[in-house]
């Protein structure tokens, strides 16, 4: 930063205001919106995690139980036909039926139970069963492969056996055989359909039969009689422990009755236990208790969680910092714009803001800015260049006098006339000041158009009371100008009219600038005045000599009086006199430029008052417009500052020269033209009001503008630099594409048409009032424009089209950058020569500040052929909009 | 129902007047009776195969057995007769009627024996020597089964399809009067006297069925055991 002083504002990290910085709430808010994301990823996956593990838990106890349901009933259908097998057994059926047969006397034999024990201890050895019993028709037992049989032992009370004699339908089910309990059935045994007896057969439930079960389900069991553990995978603390626990909530009872589920932690961790009742009858249940490890379940989501926290971790931390890149990165260029815009407002233009980085937004963003910046430039030089000059420009308010010669601190010569008008309207009864103000600005407009239609100068005008001076050797103008004020105003003034040395100055009072008249003949012209009546003219006596020539020629004498105050004597003329002076002024005689009377009546015959093709400074043209100053004076006719008064504002007042303005065709053809400029409405146009005719004068009314045209300041010797030229060519095209767009082709673009606000905005003027020239090829043709800026074609006075304004164009724009003129001291045949050669050293040959690619732009709007030209102002713009200084 | 009656009422009294007609003597006295069948209480008609015997309370000499052998064949994968009874000392012929292997064997006290596997044809022979039920198994198809009554007393014989009976040629001496079939738990009893009449013994099948029903599955628990090779 320049100025340590200066209010800095950083995007970066720190506080202004209260509120945060822009870097900082992109970092923050990044860092928030990620670091909330992740965290809601690991809690939802958290969440999801235990939600999926307790449905994993829920599933392995599903799947461990469905396994055991599955296990259990495949060894029960092992049972079954293991039993069925025996029952089937012919020799075993013998046994049986021997055992349990009742003589052909009625006489039951004693059961012959070692040869069944015998038998069925063979076919345990065969069928692999834990327990076999052989039982009557009654239910009876007759033999236990296990033991002796008691006498008289029965089954028939175990409700599975009982269920069995009674119905004899085979079934499986668990018998409990003192301590140990077995997975058993009871099959009937029969011969043709004839029940002989009934065969058990189990197979015992131990550890090995709950360790397979964990084998297929991955599931610790515990299975139990009652609350009795008879099988257990589990150590023989860890069984206990589980019982006692599940003893303490009051599961071991509940669980006959339904499944249960509850989480115990053993010393090896948490546990989810559940509960089934696999068997048994309602007084003695044989409970399966599957249990399985939450820990271990839980394990693989806990590795996912701890990973995803320890990734989300990692994500926020790489999140921050790309956030803090990405915060500098977006801000830097904000940043960079702030302090060039702090910058700017302190009137530094100089710097270039260009960003190579970043995204396609912020390099646009910054070469708009860069672009804006360079106008910016372009416009701080011309208007500097144009401050500059305007320090030498002439004040409007001394552009007669600076005409005339200089009078400050002067003394020469000079007739003085002063004119006083004595009738006042201040006493009458409704005076109104501004009607006397109004009266006065009017009066004072025309004194000074018959002013500097003498080319004389209004030295004073006090509302009734005015001098003009005269150079001394000119006594005819002085003449003149008594005489129109007699013959233009309604009201007759009286007049002074006086010659002798004269001192003349502009002095400066508080700053205001007032025009003095010093020596003896104003105090003469003033006690003169005194002396004249109204309509009357009083001459110093030494000017009788000088006058008395001129008025004999004229046929009028000058009278003679005495003055009322002083008593001295004079010479006058009367208002008759004068109006004589005037109406044979009008004579229209062709004057000689040896006779001196000649030289009085065509001085006479330039007075716009009395010429009907003319207007006059003061007059009110048209009925409307207030002509005000002439401001210029072309190839065309002068051009007046004028007050419209429809419009009650300042307008251009162009007139056209009576040659001109009689060509009927010309003036057609100018009107058609004039209807399509006046459509143009564009910053770098200067607009076109009206096309009219007033008094037999036609003329264009045109905003006004105040400002320079750029054949002035070429005018000056210095060249405009290098920005303010592109910016000045710039608007040029601007402004001609506007009007192509509008289907008006210029026809003489040139920097006299060019006119410079003091602001460097350009304004292109005289749309379509070209002047017309003779034809290159044709000697009795015209064709329209100025020979250094036409193109060949236009020179040739061919049909035209946008082209050839890209053609004046590219003249103006090699005179502009180049600061040279091109075509000088040749004339229209040598012009069209060159045009047609096209030998012209490119412009970046001739300065270095000028880009070959504008050189190239330049080259090409100068080439012969209209179709090697750029086609239009609009492409010409586009091309000079990507050229910046 | 009426002619059943009437029938029934014919044959007794038809039965009674020949008992009377008969002449007595030590051999010559006949027993003409009827066994009435039922089962839980039930009348039971068309019961084939119920064997009826006479047992004098005075041991007899038992007459030597026939020279020709009984016979008890395999056919259709069953014992036929199911039932026979036969003098203790009765050679039996048990032939083979099918064409697959069949085995006879027994495990009664005894009289055990095993012929082992024999193809169709002659079979084997068995004399049973010792008197008592003999079940006769066939180890290759469980479901046959057959029933030799060895007795010690010649005086037996069948009961018609609707239990009537006539023993011939026996001893006017008390003694008890048999009634069997495989299906009764145990044999009717009946004591008589010489001159006795008007013989009924009431014989419970009480043997239960074991039905044919299906496992959980649907399917036959076991398989059709009159299921035919």
């Amino acid at each position: 930063m320049e100025n340590p002083t200066e209010e800095t504002v950083d995007a970066g990290t720190d506080r202004r205001g209260g509120s945060w910085s822009l870097r900082t709430m992109i970092f923050l808010l990044t860092g928030f919106m990620v670091t909330t994301a992740v965290a809601l990823a690991v809690a939802l996956t958290w969440y999801e995690g235990s939600q999926i593990a307790d449905e994993a838990v829920t599933a392995a106890q599903t799947r461990a139980a469905s396994a055991a349901d599955e296990f259990r009933s495949l060894r029960f259908r092992q049972i079954e036909l293991m039993t069925e097998m025996l029952a089937d057994d012919p020799p075993f059926n013998a046994y049986v039926s021997a055992a349990t047969a009742v003589d052909l006397f009625g006489n039951t034999t004693p059961v012959d139970q070692t040869s069944l024990r015998d038998e069925l201890s063979d076919r345990r050895v065969n069928l692999g069963f834990d327990l076999a019993l052989a039982l009557d028709q009654d239910g009876t037992l007759l033999a236990h492969s296990e033991r002796p049989v008691e006498r008289e032992e029965t089954l028939a009370d175990v409700a599975l056996v009982n269920d069995v004699v009674e119905n004899l339908i085979p079934r499986s089910g668990f018998l409990q055989e003192g301590q140990q309990v077995y997975q058993v059935a009871v099959v009937p045994m029969e011969v043709e359909f004839n029940l002989i007896g009934f065969v058990v057969t189990g197979l015992l439930v131990d550890n090995a039969l709950v360790e397979e079960i964990k084998q297929v389900s991955g599931n610790d069991f515990i299975w139990l009689a009652g609350d009795i553990p008879i099988a257990s995978t589990l150590g023989a603390d860890d069984t206990r422990t589980v019982l006692d626990r599940l003893r303490d909530e009051n599961l071991l009872d509940d669980a006959s009755a339904q499944s249960m589920s509850t989480n115990l932690t053993l010393s090896t961790g948490l546990w989810n236990a559940r509960l089934d009742r696999v068997g048994g009858e309602d007084s003695n249940p044989i409970l399966g208790v599957s249990l399985t490890s939450v820990d271990r379940v839980l394990a693989g989501y806990r590795d996912i969680r701890n990973m995803l926290i320890v990734a989300g971790l990692v994500v926020i931390a790489l999140t921050l910092i790309a956030s803090m890149l990405l915060a500098r990165r977006v801000t830097s260029p904000l940043t960079a714009l702030v302090r060039t815009t702090q910058r700017l407002t302190k009137g530094h233009y100089d710097e270039n803001f260009r960003f190579s980085g970043g995204s396609s937004e912020v390099v646009e963003m910054a070469d708009a800015f860069d672009s804006l910046l360079g106008e910016l430039r372009e416009k701080r030089d011309m208007e500097r260049y144009v401050a500059e000059l305007t320090r030498f420009l002439p004040d409007p308010s001394e552009s007669v006098e600076r005409q005339s010669g200089s009078l400050e601190a002067t003394r020469d010569e000079r007739f003085l006339l002063a004119v006083e008008f004595r009738e006042s309207r201040d006493e009458l009864p409704d005076f109104d000041p501004q009607i006397s103000l109004r009266a006065a600005e009017e009066l004072g407009r025309k004194l000074a158009g018959i002013c500097r239609a003498f080319d004389a100068s209004l030295e004073l005008f006090a509302g009734q009371r005015a001098t003009f001076s005269i150079p001394g050797d000119r006594p005819q103008d002085t003449l003149g100008i008594a005489s129109q004020i007699v013959a233009g105003l309604e009201n007759k003034p009286s007049m002074a009219l006086v010659k002798g040395s004269v001192s003349r100055a502009t002095i400066r009072l508080e700053g205001n600038p007032h025009r003095a008249l010093f020596g003896k003949p104003v105090l003469q012209c003033a006690l003169l005045l005194e002396e004249a009546p109204p309509g009357t003219v009083l001459l110093a006596p030494n000017l009788k000599d000088l006058l008395d020539p001129i008025l004999s020629d004229l046929k009028i004498e000058l009278s003679v009086g005495q003055g009322r105050l002083s008593g001295r004597r004079y010479y006058s003329l009367g208002s008759e006199a004068l109006l004589n002076i005037d109406m044979l002024t009008q004579t229209p005689q062709e004057p000689t430029d040896s006779d001196p009377t000649m030289h009085t009546l065509r001085t006479l015959r330039t007075n716009p008052m009395t010429t009907p093709t003319s207007v006059s400074v003061g007059d009110l043209f048209g009925g409307r417009f207030e002509v005000v100053a002439m401001i210029g004076q072309g190839g065309m006719g002068r051009v007046y500052k004028a007050f419209d008064r429809e419009l009650e504002d300042y307008v251009a007042l162009k007139t056209l020269l009576p040659e001109i303005a009689s060509d009927d065709k010309y003036l057609s053809q100018l009107k058609e033209e004039i209807k399509l400029a006046r459509k143009i409405t564009h910053p770098n146009v200067l607009r076109t009001y009206d096309f009219g005719s007033a008094s037999g004068v036609p003329f264009i009314s045109m905003e006004f503008v105040r400002g320079m045209t750029l054949r002035y300041l070429q005018e000056q010797g210095t060249k405009l630099p290098f920005s303010a030229a592109l910016r000045v060519a710039r608007q040029l095209c601007s402004g001609l594409a506007a009007a192509h767009e509008q289907g008006v082709i210029h026809r003489d673009v040139k920097p006299e048409n060019l006119i410079l606000e003091a602001s460097g905005n350009a304004k292109l003027m005289d749309f379509g009032i070209a002047s017309p020239m003779k034809k290159m090829n044709d000697t009795d043709g015209l064709f329209v424009g100025t020979p250094t800026y036409a193109a060949p074609e236009q020179m040739e006075g061919r049909g035209l089209d946008a082209s050839a304004d890209v053609y004046a164009c590219g003249v103006l724009m090699y005179e502009l950058f180049c600061g040279v003129r091109m075509f000088e001291s040749k004339n229209m045949q040598e012009i069209y020569a060159a045009k047609l050669d096209e030998d012209f050293t490119p412009p970046d040959a001739l300065s270095s500040a000028i880009p070959h690619r504008l050189g190239s732009i330049i080259m090409r709007c100068l080439r012969a052929k209209r179709a090697d030209r750029f086609g239009s102002a609009a492409e010409l713009e586009a091309l000079l909009d990507g050229i910046r200084a | 129902m009426r002619d059943s009656l009437a029938w029934l009422t014919a044959t007794l009294l038809t039965s009674l007047l020949t008992m009377f007609l008969l002449p007595g003597s030590a051999q010559s006295a006949e027993l003409v009776g009827r066994v009435n069948i039922e089962n839980h209480g039930e009348a039971v008609a068309g019961v084939e195969n119920v064997v009826v015997y006479f047992r004098a309370d005075q041991p007899t000499a038992v007459p030597p057995p026939p020279e020709q052998a009984a016979t008890m064949a395999t056919r259709d994968k069953e014992f036929n007769p199911r039932i026979l009874p036969v003098i203790v000392g009765t050679r039996v012929h048990f032939p083979n009627n099918d064409p697959i292997l069949h085995n006879v064997f027994s495990s009664s006290a005894g009289n055990r024996f095993d012929l082992g596997l024999f193809g169709q044809g002659d079979g084997g022979y068995y004399t049973f020597s010792s008197p008592g039920l003999v079940r006769v198994f066939c180890n290759v198809h469980q479901s046959m089964i057959g029933h030799v009554l060895v007795l010690d007393t010649p005086h037996f014989g069948y009961a018609d399809s609707r239990g009537n009976f006539t023993l011939h040629d026996l001893p006017e001496v008390a003694g008890t009067l048999y009634a069997w079939h495989d299906r009764a738990r145990a044999p009717a009893q009946l004591r008589v006297t010489p001159g006795a009449a008007d013989l009924s013994l009431d014989l419970n099948l009480t043997a239960r069925k074991v039905p044919n029903h299906k496992n959980k599955h649907g399917k036959s628990y076991r398989r059709d055991r009159r299921r035919r090779y």
